[in-house]
Order: C-alpha cells, then sequence, then structure tokens
C-alpha cells in the first residue's frame, strides 16, 4: 500500500445493503493524476465515488489517501474529515444561498495556501453573469458548473467528478474539458472523474477504469482500454469494433475465410491453430477501390470529420471501417467497397 | 361583538386586557418553542439516522392531533394520578401532581401532544424539499453535522419554522378544554375568559375577549397568507 498517493485495496462497493462493485483494487500513484471510470448507469460507478467520499462504508479491504487510512472494516473517516470533495451529478448547490457564496463555501475551507483563485474558475466556467442568482434561477448546465467551481475552489487532496459535464451544452463541452484538464494539472489535484462519454474519459484520463458487471474489468492508460481492450465485455461496452471467427495459423497471422490472411502483432498470444474471436476496430481495415476484396455497404454514419461504414460480409457478419470524411468520394448503402488487401494490424486482439 | 363593545365600554376597561393578553401569549411562545424545537430534532434524527424505531417513534407521536383536547387533557390527570399514587408514593416520593396538574409545564406538555403532529409535519415538508446530497456536499466542504444542521437546515427552513409559528399560534390561542382543565389557578387567557362569561349567560362581557381572540388570530393568518402567497 506504501507510497501510492491514492490505492483501493480489494474493496467490495455497496449501496443499499446490495454489493454493486466486488473486489476493487485501483491506484493512483502520483499526485495530480487524472483517472476516469467508465461504465454503463446503474453499475455502481456512483456508489464507489461515494464510498471514496465516505458517504457509504465497506466490509472489506482497505481505501487508502496520502498514506492514510480512510475507510475499512474498523476505520471510517467521516466525509468532513477526508478532505475529498465530490461533485454530484444533480444539482446540490444551497438553495438559499447565491452562486456567488457557494463556490465562496467551497473555498472557505483552504487553509493552506491557494493553488486556484476563485475568480479564474468563474471565468473559465463562464459563470460571472450568474453569481448573484440563486440555484432554482439557472439551468442545470449552470447548476453544474457552479458545483464545480465550488469543488475545485475546495482544493481537496482528491477531487471526485460525477459526470462533471453531462448537462452542459455540447458547444461548451469541449471547451471546458481543455481548460479543466488544464486546471487540474497545473493546480496538481487528483480526480476521480466518473462519465459514460468515453471520448471525454480518454482525453481527461490518464488511466480509465472500465466497470462491468459488478468489477472493474480493466484499468489501464486510455490507449490500451481503446486498442488493447482485455475482455469481450469491455470490446462491447466501448462498441467501436466487432468480434469475427479467425484461425491462428502463426505467430504473426491469422485467417479468416471473410477476409483472407490478417498479420500483425498479437496483443496475446496463442498457440498455432487456435479458434479466436478477432477484434476489428474501425481504425483496423484501410479503404481501397482498387481492391478485389469487395464488401457491402450496409450503412454509413457521418461523424464529422470521419465517416464510419458498416460493412456486411459474406458470412453476414457486420464490421466497422473508418474512412476520412474528406476522401474523394463517398459510397452508398448497397454499393461494394474495397478492402486495402494485405490486411495489416498493428496490434491484433482476440479472445 | 364589535356592537356589544362599543355599546358596553365598560366591559372593555373591566377586563384585564393586558394580563390575558401576556397569558396567552407566554402560552404561545412556550409551546412554539418546545414544539419547533422537538420537531427538528424529530426531523433531523429522522434524516440522519434513518432509524426505524426512530421513525416509529415520530408515527407514534403524531396521533394526538387526532385526539379531542379535553380527552387528552383527563387522560394526562389520569395517567399522571395513576403515576404518582402507584410509583412515586410506593417510593415515598413527595406528589409530583403539583408540577404536572393545573401547571404551565403540564400545559405544555399536552399542547405539546395535541400540536406536535402539526409542527413534525410542516417541518417535514420543508425538510422533503432539500435534497440529501445537500447534506453530503455539506460534509464534503468540511461542514460537520451540527455544522450543517446550523449553517444549512436551518437558514433553509426558517420560513417554514416562522409559519410552523404561526400554525401553533391560531392553534394555541383559541385551544378552549385543554387550557379549561389543565391551567394553573387564576390563570385566564382570551380564550378561557370568553368561556366563562358566555358559559354565565354574560354575552356581552364574553364579546371583548372574543373580539381579541379573533383580532390575534386574524392578524397571525393573514402574515400567514401573506407569507405563503410570497414563499
Amino acid at each position: 500500500m506504501a507510497n501510492n498517493f491514492f490505492e483501493i485495496d480489494n474493496v467490495s462497493f455497496a449501496a443499499g445493503g446490495k454489493n454493486k462493485v466486488n473486489n476493487v483494487s485501483l491506484k493512483i500513484e502520483n499526485e495530480g493524476e487524472i483517472v476516469c471510470l467508465l461504465g454503463p448507469s446503474g453499475i455502481g460507478k456512483t456508489t464507489m465515488l461515494r464510498t471514496i467520499a465516505g458517504l457509504e462504508k465497506i466490509n472489506k479491504g482497505k481505501i487508502n489517501l496520502k498514506g492514510r487510512t480512510l475507510s475499512s472494516q474498523n476505520i471510517h473517516i467521516e466525509p468532513e474529515n477526508r478532505n475529498i470533495a465530490l461533485s454530484f451529478q444533480e444539482n446540490s448547490l444551497f438553495p438559499h444561498y447565491n452562486i456567488e457564496k457557494n463556490i465562496n463555501l467551497g473555498s472557505d475551507r483552504v487553509k493552506n495556501q491557494k493553488k486556484i483563485e476563485t475568480k479564474e474558475i468563474i471565468d473559465f466556467l463562464n459563470l460571472n453573469k450568474i453569481l448573484n442568482k440563486f440555484p432554482h434561477e439557472i439551468s442545470a448546465g449552470e447548476a453544474q458548473r457552479a458545483s464545480l467551481a465550488r469543488s475545485l475552489v475546495s482544493q481537496p487532496d482528491l477531487l471526485m467528478l460525477d459526470e462533471p459535464l453531462s448537462n452542459v451544452d455540447q458547444s461548451f463541452k469541449e471547451e471546458i474539458q481543455v481548460e479543466l484538464k488544464q486546471i487540474l494539472t497545473n493546480s496538481k489535484i487528483t480526480t476521480i472523474i466518473v462519465t459514460h462519454d468515453s471520448y471525454e474519459a480518454f482525453y481527461l484520463g490518464s488511466k480509465c477504469g472500465i466497470i462491468l458487471d459488478g468489477e472493474l474489468k480493466q484499468y489501464d492508460d486510455p490507449y490500451n482500454v481503446y486498442h488493447l481492450p482485455n475482455s469481450v465485455e469491455v470490446v462491447n461496452f466501448l462498441n467501436r469494433g466487432t468480434l469475427i471467427p479467425a484461425e491462428v495459423t502463426s505467430p504473426k497471422s491469422l485467417e479468416n475465410e471473410d477476409l483472407g490472411t490478417i498479420t500483425g502483432n498479437f496483443a496475446r498470444p496463442f498457440p498455432i491453430g487456435s479458434k479466436v474471436k478477432l477484434l476489428i476496430q474501425p481504425e483496423d481495415l484501410q479503404h481501397d477501390d482498387a481492391s478485389n476484396l469487395k464488401l457491402e455497404v450496409v450503412d454509413r454514419k457521418f461523424r464529422g470529420s470521419n465517416f464510419i461504414y458498416t460493412l456486411k460480409t459474406l458470412s453476414n457478419k457486420l464490421i466497422p471501417v473508418f474512412v476520412h470524411s474528406h476522401h474523394i468520394h463517398q459510397h452508398e448503402v448497397d454499393e461494394k467497397f474495397g478492402i486495402k488487401r494485405p490486411i495489416h494490424i498493428d496490434h491484433i486482439v482476440c479472445f | 361583538m364589535l356592537y356589544w363593545t362599543i355599546i358596553f365600554p365598560k366591559n372593555l376597561f373591566d377586563l384585564n386586557t393586558f394580563q390575558l393578553f401576556s397569558n396567552t401569549i407566554y402560552l404561545v411562545f412556550l409551546s412554539s418553542i418546545v414544539l419547533v424545537v422537538f420537531s427538528f430534532i424529530s426531523n433531523y434524527g429522522n434524516r440522519v439516522t434513518k432509524s426505524k424505531f426512530l421513525n416509529f417513534l415520530t408515527t407514534f407521536s403524531i396521533t394526538g392531533y387526532a385526539i379531542p383536547g379535553v380527552i387528552l387533557a383527563v387522560a394526562f390527570i389520569t395517567f399522571i394520578a395513576w403515576f404518582d399514587n402507584t410509583f412515586v408514593k410506593a417510593f415515598e416520593f413527595n406528589s409530583i401532581k403539583k408540577i404536572f396538574i393545573g401547571s404551565i409545564f403540564g400545559l405544555v406538555i399536552v399542547y405539546f401532544i395535541r400540536f406536535y403532529s402539526l409542527a413534525y409535519n410542516g417541518l417535514k415538508t420543508g425538510y422533503e424539499r432539500i435534497n440529501r446530497s445537500i447534506d453530503e456536499s455539506s460534509y464534503l466542504l468540511g461542514y460537520s453535522k451540527i455544522k450543517t444542521f446550523l449553517g444549512i437546515h436551518v437558514p433553509y427552513l426558517k420560513n417554514s419554522v416562522f409559519l410552523i409559528g404561526i400554525l401553533i399560534t391560531i392553534e394555541v390561542i383559541k385551544e378552549l378544554p385543554i387550557t379549561l382543565i389543565l391551567r394553573p389557578f387564576n390563570f385566564e387567557t382570551f380564550a378561557t375568559t370568553a368561556y366563562i362569561f358566555a358559559s354565565q349567560d354574560l354575552l356581552e362581557a364574553a364579546a371583548v375577549p372574543s373580539l381579541f381572540l379573533i383580532l390575534i388570530a386574524s392578524t397571525f393568518i393573514l402574515i400567514t397568507s401573506k407569507f405563503i402567497l410570497k414563499d
């Protein structure tokens, strides 16, 4: 347990007497790191945050922060003595105080030198116009930003944000993400963010945790979570690829009945001859009109900077393929779509 | 009543108005304080502990409002007399009857049993408007449970408390049977004075305290209405 800034050691998180997430072990090595937790609704992400904050107790394992045990079977430090801030998803601003007073309540408890100026936070979250308003007079997005500001100015040892930008307008969201990351990094506030937006998690987090089926399925850096998912459940949750049957033919290749030979580096080794499920992500295949490997387009999603074509193989498998939106032409549904050969995937993920 | 007061102004000057007013307000003040304090304690206790026992106790204690005042007063006297005879005297202590029967203390206890529902539910409605995450946010900002109570709940619920105070005032000043049965000797309120005159067929004399009763109650009702509209 020693030397890690924050550590959860084999803790089962429960709420209302029901176990939500079991046997979680997770650590944040350095102060100032940002960790994102991803998972479907109702899986227990908020319960985890509440437990870390001390709002729920644990009956096994340990939660340590800066070398101090906050929770264990026998120890429970009250929330007010943890110096942990939690920004709730719902409006938790004090209704009888205006926004300015609400935010200042956060800074009231800062005893040491301020690392973040309140004004700086108010400016970056664009709260100047609503400082004199009361919580019932502002929108859900504004309330969420005010709550975020209050948590930030309190300069906790550990900041936890529960879906912090879920109600914020899309146009403003990316701007806030950038500045939020900058402020958290500059002020070295260790942060755990719960979100259902994988792109937000991949951008903000130096580590991502995927919570599925009552357990922490994967805890790794965002690149690995995306490109090297460690289970079928993670693949299905991220929904960024498809699994197709294949047979391992050599330490660096496998064979699929529709795509033919695929070469690359296996993320995990498999014996030659193994029947596996190969993960094909949109970026794995490349479009080539001249190729003789042609598949039928069944859907096309425009994503601004790119298209995701969904192709149907002869064995009725649906495969996503990424194409830059400035590509010289578009393919309509039912048209044939060429796949470049030979197929080489840098990291082959199989299950 | 106004007519009788104007026709017989002597009744107005004969009446010890100031004494009646101060007695009435004294009862109102004491009852309101006790009711509000206990309602706060039980509501906050229920909120923080989520104890089933406390919840049951609260549910049981709010049934007093359904019992007529006269039955409550008689039941209270009977209970005190039984307790005094069975336990207090058995241990050869001094009788406790004087403390509870014919005293302000006993009167306030029975008012409490009678009107607790009013105070508790009034405050409960206010508490239901405070999301639990607000309490939790307060803890996470470093506020203890007591500080959260004093710094967040009390300021937020001050309107509810004010409203409850007014409702209790209206109920207490017009409460007759309990006051009549349990009041100390020579302790009169506007309600008891009006009743005594009326029971002696002195309707003209009863008009003056009745008028004051209506005046005070109406003032508070007006304040309440304005307050509710504002809220």
